[in-house]
């Protein structure tokens, strides 16, 4: 299984892992609206153990922080070497940090 | 330099700069240029005029000037839109700068401040106002957003706009920057996400991506990093300015402008392409190719007029552009008449090296004479100006003058580039002036009345200047009413100009507009009519030694035809003798010479059957009233000005020299037929005969006698 989430104190932990690629996109997509609920207000998505990532999961992620999980604590982690670590980097956007930046 | 001096220079610097802002802001009026084109010359007009006039503090000129750089400051960034409202106010501010510098010549001359008043108070309209909507984004461009960041002139802007499908295609931005970083430096990136509020679907990218870049490859490069996503996107790459430099570097071409661009890396082939397939659409044909590519964000238009400026200025003539040496005109005037002096004793040499006889002498001092000639030529050549300075002031006149009599006038000038002596050109341009006021005043009727006779309800006026036999022709053609010769006529005599008995040619007629105190407009408007302009305007001209012809046709329009002579200084000349008077006749007038015996002459009136052609001639030794010498053998010289031709009879033909013209003393300024004289190379005074006053004056003796031939029958 490519995502997981499960419960960790106050967290709700999804882990996403091998790929985040627009062939995987829409059954990501399904499996976050499933298992955000209203009531998680603490979200982390860990993506340390994602080898393969394209824009769409990019976008997706930034969906993520700005519609889907509005008003909630989400943090979006990874390790140095991972994929999403070239994307925050090129496109000079950081999902974590200042919403400004990507108001456009 | 005293102060002065420099004060005098800015003078002249300003007016000159008030008449490039003009003729620049006359061709956006005219539509025959892009404003775009043109507003950083306005511009600069007046930027320059203000920092100058602040040096010397005239405070006057520098507040007024400054006002009407911050409108057009707003013009050139696109925030203000030079609207026909707009441009009819800058026409009004740039006569008033034009006042506010002539009056630091007279300064007894006061302007009208509340002019100036009302005129800033319109200004401050379209500063202040204007000021609020340019917040919103009502241009075109800003609602195409193309990234402006002018402090980096070396960065490519590129900005993608990425279609729905180009996660489902297989395709990813980021692969994008990452070639981009192969090719170049991406140095910065801006994602930006446009989410819907509902219906996300997560294969759908909602992405757009704004980049500078830096790389020093082509376009062409660049496109094809996007060219598998171009169909459903939409991608604008921004040129860096230091491309546009490179315009500036290109030699001189005659490529069309899209060849230009895409040759110096600024667009692709595809663009051009596309823009020129619109421009075929486009129902206004005139409209540039490059305007269309400014309009398609692909090119900004501070490249297309770098590009356009390298195309060859054969092609884009202005005068401006030509690199020119400003001279005083008294140091010019000082050379002329030294090489005056030079041609003289010239010809004086010539005629003591003559009697020598010594061939080898003979031969050097020819080619000398003919360096001096040529010398001659070159010196007048300085002061010979085009007349489409002049020309191009009437543009205006005829603007203004159009629009406050309401009526709508289509000016067409040609033979712009003709040639004519300075001082000439300067006081020609008051009485052109009369003259174009008059046709659009008096000549074209006004448009109900234009509709009512057929006639389209746009008047023409046509400028024509051209070359004809050594002399320089200007025409000012109007399709307007014409002339009603009955009512000049009937005019003429109430103002006692004439007598009842008088009967005048059509010709004779016409000229009698030009009699002082002759006006035919039943009211006098304030831009013509007051009959003090058509008198004054032919002094003008014959004081310039020229003639001013009318034709005309009622309901059909009237020509204005003024003849000048190239020059006013040194001349060809044919020198003849009557009796012991030496005469000089102009060369480029004259035809040709044939001998003539005396019994031919004693026909029945004045004039001879030249190989068919019935040939007036004037008897010099008559209209003089010198001792001819009673010698049988005498000489036809057949001249020709215009479409006239005549023959003047004289004793001895002596041949050709070059004429250092003198004017003649106020006394002798009223004889006629004789436009000056020059002293020969014997050192005696020659006359210089003015053939076409000599002409005329034949031409009504002729008339005279004939009339009193016919009242001396009709008593008999």
């Amino acid at each position: 299984m490519a995502f997981s989430a499960e419960k960790k104190a106050d967290f709700l932990v999804i882990e996403i892992t091998e790929e985040l690629t627009v062939f995987n996109i829409t059954e990501c997509y399904e499996f976050l609206m499933a298992n955000i609920k209203d009531d998680d207000k603490k979200v982390i998505v860990d993506l340390s153990n994602v080898s393969e990532m394209d824009s769409s999961g990019f976008q997706l992620l930034i969906w993520l922080k700005r519609k889907h999980c509005k008003g909630k604590e989400l943090t979006i982690t990874a390790n140095e070497d991972s994929a999403l670590e070239e994307f925050n980097q090129r496109y000079q956007f950081d999902l974590n940090g200042d919403q400004r930046q990507a108001a456009g | 330099m005293d102060m002065d001096e420099v004060e005098q220079l800015f003078i002249n610097e300003s007016r000159e700069l008030l008449e490039e802002m003009e003729s620049c802001m006359l061709e956006v009026d005219s539509g025959e240029a892009l404003m775009s084109q043109h507003i950083d010359a306005i511009f600069r007009a007046a930027h320059t005029i203000k920092g100058s006039a602040g040096l010397f503090g005239f405070d006057s000129i520098v507040a007024f000037t400054h006002k009407v750089e911050s409108v057009l400051e707003k013009v050139r960034s696109n925030i203000l839109d030079y609207t026909p409202e707009l441009s009819e106010l800058m026409f009004k501010c740039h006569s008033h700068m034009g006042e506010l510098i002539d009056e630091l010549i007279d300064r007894e001359n006061q302007i009208d401040k509340e002019v100036g008043l009302l005129l800033l108070e319109q200004l401050d309209f379209y500063l202040n106002d204007q000021s609020a909507e340019a917040e919103k984004p009502v241009k075109k461009e800003e609602a195409k957003p193309v990234i402006e960041d002018e402090n980096s002139d070396q960065y490519w802007f590129i900005q993608v706009n990425y279609g729905e499908d180009v996660f489902r295609d297989g395709m990813d931005p980021m692969s994008h920057l990452r070639y981009l970083d192969m090719i170049g430096k991406v140095k910065t990136a801006r994602l930006i996400c446009n989410l819907p509020d509902e219906g996300f679907d997560p294969e759908v990218c909602y992405l757009s991506l704004i980049i500078a870049f830096e790389s020093d490859v082509d376009k062409q490069k660049i496109e094809s990093v996007f060219e598998f996503i171009q169909e459903n996107s939409e991608v604008i790459i921004n040129t860096p300015k230091s491309y546009i430099d490179r315009l500036s570097t290109l030699p001189s071409h005659d490529d069309p402008i899209g060849q230009v661009l895409v040759k110096t890396g600024i667009i692709t082939e595809k663009e051009l392409t596309s823009a020129l397939t619109a421009h075929k659409q486009e129902s206004d044909i005139n409209k540039p190719v490059g305007s269309v590519l400014v309009e398609q964000g692909v090119v900004k238009p501070e490249a297309i007029e770098a590009a356009l400026s390298t195309q060859n200025k054969q092609a884009h003539k202005r005068p401006q552009e030509l690199s020119f040496l400003k001279v005083e005109s008294r140091k010019l005037d000082g050379l002329i008449s030294l090489i005056g002096e030079m041609v003289t004793s010239g010809s004086a040499l010539d005629l003591e090296i003559r009697k020598l006889e010594n061939s080898k002498l003979d031969e050097s001092f020819s080619t000398m004479l003919n360096l001096i000639e040529k010398v001659r030529d070159g010196a007048l050549q300085l002061r010979m100006v085009q007349v489409g300075d002049t020309f191009n002031r009437l543009k205006r006149i005829v603007r203004d003058v159009s629009k406050e009599l309401g009526k709508d006038i289509k000016l067409s000038i040609s033979g712009a580039e003709t040639e004519l002596d300075k001082t000439m050109i300067e006081k020609l341009s008051d009485p052109l002036m009369h003259i174009v006021r008059n046709a659009i005043d008096h000549g074209i009727e006004s448009k109900d009345v234009r509709t009512y006779k057929g006639k389209p309800e746009e008047g023409s006026l046509e400028l024509k200047a051209f070359h004809d036999s050594g002399a320089v022709v200007i025409e000012i053609i109007d399709d307007g009413a014409g002339l009603d010769s009955e009512k000049i006529l009937a005019k003429a005599y109430e103002k006692g100009i004439i007598k009842e008995s008088d009967s005048l040619s059509k010709e004779q007629i016409y000229k009698l507009i030009f009699a002082p105190g002759f006006s035919t407009a039943a009211a006098v408007t304030n831009l013509s009519g007051r009959g003090v302009g058509m008198d004054v305007v032919k002094r003008n001209i014959e004081d310039l030694k020229g003639q001013i012809d009318i034709t005309s046709e009622l309901g059909k329009g009237t020509t204005f035809r003024i003849r000048l002579p190239l020059t006013l200084a040194i001349i060809d000349g044919f020198n003849v003798s009557v009796g012991d008077s030496q005469l000089i006749i102009p060369l480029n007038l004259i035809q040709e010479c044939i001998s003539f015996s005396d019994e031919e002459i004693r026909v029945d009136r004045n004039f001879v059957n030249l190989r068919g052609d019935v040939l007036p001639f004037i008897e010099l030794s008559q209209v003089f009233k010198t001792e001819s010498s009673p010698i049988n053998h005498q000489h036809l010289v057949v001249v020709k000005y215009g479409n006239r031709r005549a023959g003047i009879v004289v004793d001895e033909l002596h041949g050709e020299l070059q004429a250092v013209i003198k004017p003649l003393s106020e006394i002798f300024r009223s004889i006629r037929g004789i436009g000056g004289s020059t002293i020969l190379g014997t050192g005696e005074v020659g006359f210089i005969l003015d053939i076409p006053q000599l002409v005329d004056m034949a031409c009504e003796h002729e008339q005279k006698g004939n009339q009193m031939d016919i009242e001396k029958s009709m008593k008999a």
